[in-house]
């Protein structure tokens, strides 16, 4: 490597001509030879000689072991030679310009949401009345009962691009949330709805009818069910506990029912 | 009527995410890779060898991520595996030297470690000419280990059930891959952190794949709850079947608190010479900045969990041997008991306990792990009750199965996605959903692209699926080499977006594409059409 970063006229110059000791001086030092002062000329000379045979040879080699080794190696090596370096760290984006909400289901009992507003949108916001708010608006959707039980969070203007865990009172429930404006009469005006999540499911479920596949026959047969005959079943800890979220992100929006699995 | 055993049936699902860095001659967080050949892979090859050669019967599953067998075949990776390993017994070198002055059951450790080393470096170079995968795949051949595959950059699919495209893509280059380097289809597939959602079985058939496994609580709160729990496999409607995790076996094992691995008389993975040594001796078997970091030689057993490092003893090797015998025994009792009481309450069929375990764990983690593999199938023969075997052969030995949907689950702590959707990693998903849109939309969008656009489109595809890893929201999450994870998201979506605007406004930046290809080179042969569904 070193032969690389030698300028080539300089060591053209030594094996062509006689160096000046002060020429030699300079070759030593781009070979990173220490020198003492009080070494003669045919002294520096000497170790000038030796660490550039030694480079010759180091450059032999390399040459010899890139000529074993595919072209494909060569030409990657090539490419070191970029000014795009693999680990340079660059920010990524703050927004996106959309108008836009999402939801995923985090365990039975929360959900994350995040939203982001297009520019339009936002400046539309900053105009808000102190009396209008931003608000968050979670919907459980509850098909039986054809119903819906809302949950909300006002949002300060601070909250524009930002994302929420929702804690939701119900396991394997639909759930479905709105970014809005509240106005001063508590009417809700939605801007932008999410995706439908639903939560995953923590407990048992009780079936009258278990259905078998028999193999060979590739027939389904239906049996009455008399539930499971392993008995033992672990709690799973800890799927409502607040600690898988920030201090700053978390707020308990609803509580009782379906807090303690 | 033939006589019933139980199944037990050992998976070891070995993944690591896709780093490479070729630009540079060191790069801390490929010493990952390098840690897991010589500690897990190359150590599960000679157990492998072993017992063949002694002609003990063993079978076990064997699901390796594409994004490690990418790595396994990546020619600048390798390379620098050689450097590493002949930096290591250097090192070793000296520490023989060292460790004459010191303790002699360092010394003797020293030794050890030393023929390890090599034998390691004779199999790797010499005996499998660089390609871990080859020796897989020849066991793979004999019958003793079935292979299957994972989802292709191990993405967390349960975040991506709104793109539908996206999982597609992760499921096609897992199978692609995999065909690619075992010339055969996976029978099964090991879902990134075993999470599961109910649809995502019905993306199964298309790729033929037979089976799938969950977490325990994925069968106890099923649509059904399966009749005999967790120990038979039950089928989707969609007709794929599935195993769930016996939580007995994984507290025997992955247990903290009352796990094998936390015995005294194992080996302390914290205390490394690494941290130890003075820092002018250990620099060049270091990273090149100076940060310490584990070089594998360890000295000192775990003593006491309580104890701080500088007060652990001293390992022995003969008592960790001991202790391997005792706990392999333990194990095959308590799996004997478990399975008399099962073959009680199961009529027909032979029960079966699904035991997976993250490869790592064996070898790297724990590093009597691979021993006791080993000890476990030579023991095993002596007990009537127990026989390992594979999913494909208890499917094919079944008559009837259960068919329910099973509940949305992971193996992450508590069960569900908290792991890798919490307070310090969800700033990561807007973006990665948002580069996911972009793509599906562009995959579509360009149908018949010119050679320039498809090498874009294609890199493109490669940045996507790189930055839906599901490690870059679990380091965050579990506060290791953070900054690590922070940019390699980061550097995935810039590149995208940088790729994205030349597509968009045509201008062409070779160098650029080329430099992306290079550092982020996976999937070679696969194309972005993956994402059209």
């Amino acid at each position: 490597m070193k032969v690389k970063k030698l300028e080539k006229e300089l060591l053209d110059s030594y094996k062509t001509e006689e160096p000046t000791i002060q020429e030699l001086r300079s070759i030593a030092k781009s070979l990173g030879i220490k020198l003492k002062r009080t070494l003669k000329k045919k002294e520096i000379l000497k170790l000038v000689q030796i660490e550039i045979q030694k480079l010759l040879d180091d450059s032999i080699k390399t040459k010899e072991n890139e000529k074993e080794k595919s072209p494909k190696k060569v030409k990657i090596e090539s490419k070191i030679k970029t000014s795009l370096k693999s680990n340079e760290a660059k920010e990524v984006p703050k927004n996106y310009n959309k108008d836009r909400i999402k939801m995923i289901p985090v365990n039975p009992n929360w959900v994350y949401v995040y939203w982001d507003f297009s520019k339009k949108t936002k400046m539309k916001l900053n105009e808000l009345s102190k009396k209008n708010k931003l608000s968050l608006r979670m919907v459980q959707i509850l098909e039986k009962e054809d119903n819906e039980r809302t949950f909300e969070k006002n949002l300060s203007q601070k909250e524009l691009v930002n994302n929420y865990f929702f804690n939701v009172p119900q396991e394997l429930s639909k759930y479905k949330a709105y970014l809005g404006i509240k106005d001063e009469k508590c009417g809700f005006h939605p801007i932008i709805e999410s995706n439908k999540v639903i939560t995953p499911s923590s407990s048992l479920k009780k079936a009258d009818k278990e259905e078998w596949l028999i193999l060979k026959e590739n027939k389904i047969l239906k049996n009455k069910s008399k539930g499971s005959k392993i008995k033992v079943i672990e709690r799973l800890l800890g799927s409502s506990e607040k600690s898988f979220v920030s201090e700053d992100k978390l707020e308990t929006i609803i509580s009782g029912k379906g807090l303690i699995l | 009527m033939k006589r019933r055993k139980g199944k037990i049936l050992l998976l070891l699902h070995a993944h690591l995410p896709y780093i490479h860095h070729p630009d540079f001659k060191n790069f801390m967080e490929e010493r990952w890779l390098f840690e897991a050949i010589t500690e897990t892979y190359i150590p599960l090859i000679k157990t492998f060898k072993s017992l063949e050669r002694d002609k003990i019967p063993f079978n076990l599953t064997l699901s390796l991520s594409p994004t490690l067998m990418e790595m396994l075949s990546t020619r600048d990776l390798k390379e620098k595996y050689h450097n590493h390993i002949i930096k290591m017994i250097e090192l070793i070198e000296k520490e023989l030297e060292r460790t004459k002055k010191e303790k002699p059951l360092k010394f003797q450790l020293a030794k050890h470690y030393k023929k390890e080393l090599l034998e390691n470096e004779e199999i790797f170079f010499n005996e499998y000419n660089q390609d871990i995968l080859k020796a897989f795949k020849e066991f793979k051949e004999k019958g003793y280990i079935e292979m299957i595959t994972s989802n292709g950059t191990h993405g967390y699919l349960p975040f991506y059930r709104e793109y539908p495209e996206a999982i597609n893509a992760q499921l096609k280059s897992g199978v692609l891959t995999f065909r690619k380097y075992f010339e055969d289809d996976p029978p099964g597939i090991w879902f990134a952190e075993c999470a599961y959602f109910k649809g995502l079985d019905e993306y199964l058939n298309e790729e033929k794949i037979k089976y799938f496994f969950v977490d325990s609580h994925g069968f106890w709160y099923a649509e059904t709850t399966p009749k005999y729990g967790v120990y038979r496999p039950i089928v989707t409607p969609n007709k794929v079947f599935v195993f769930a995790r016996d939580p007995e076996t994984s507290e025997q094992i992955w247990s903290s608190e009352v796990g094998y691995p936390g015995d005294s008389r194992y080996r302390e993975f914290y205390r490394d010479i690494g941290f130890d040594r003075e820092e002018e001796y250990i620099k060049p078997y270091i990273d090149e900045s100076g940060v310490r970091c584990n070089t594998g030689i360890k000295y000192y057993r775990i003593t006491d969990k309580s104890k701080p490092l500088d007060k652990k003893e001293v390992y022995n090797l003969n008592e960790a041997q001991e202790a391997v015998l005792e706990h392999v025994k333990d194990f095959l009792d308590k799996k004997n008991d478990q399975i008399k009481k099962l073959l009680e309450d199961i009529e027909d069929e032979e029960p079966v306990i699904v035991a997976p375990f993250d490869a790592e764990l064996f070898g790297h983690w724990w590093y009597e792990g691979p021993m006791f593999l080993e000890q476990l199938f030579r023991q095993a023969v002596e007990y009537n009750n127990i026989e390992f075997s594979t999913p494909l052969k208890v499917i094919e030995k079944s008559e009837k199965v259960q068919i329910t949907y099973p509940a949305e689950s992971s193996w992450g702590a508590n069960g569900y996605h908290e792991v890798w959707i919490n307070g310090k990693n969800d700033w990561i998903y807007r973006h990665i959903f948002e580069i996911t849109e972009i793509m599906i939309e562009k995959a579509k969008l360009y149908k018949n692209p010119s050679a320039n656009q498809r090498r874009i489109l294609n890199q493109m595809m490669r940045e996507v699926l790189i930055s839906q890893s599901s490690d870059w929201a679990f380091i965050l999450t579990t506060d290791t080499t953070v900054k690590y994870a922070e940019n390699r998201i980061k550097w995935c979506i810039n590149r995208f977006f940088d790729l994205d605007e030349m597509l968009s406004t045509n201008v062409i930046d070779e160098e650029k594409i080329s430099f992306y290809e290079w550092v982020d080179g996976i999937f070679k042969d696969i194309d972005y059409t993956i994402f059209i569904k």
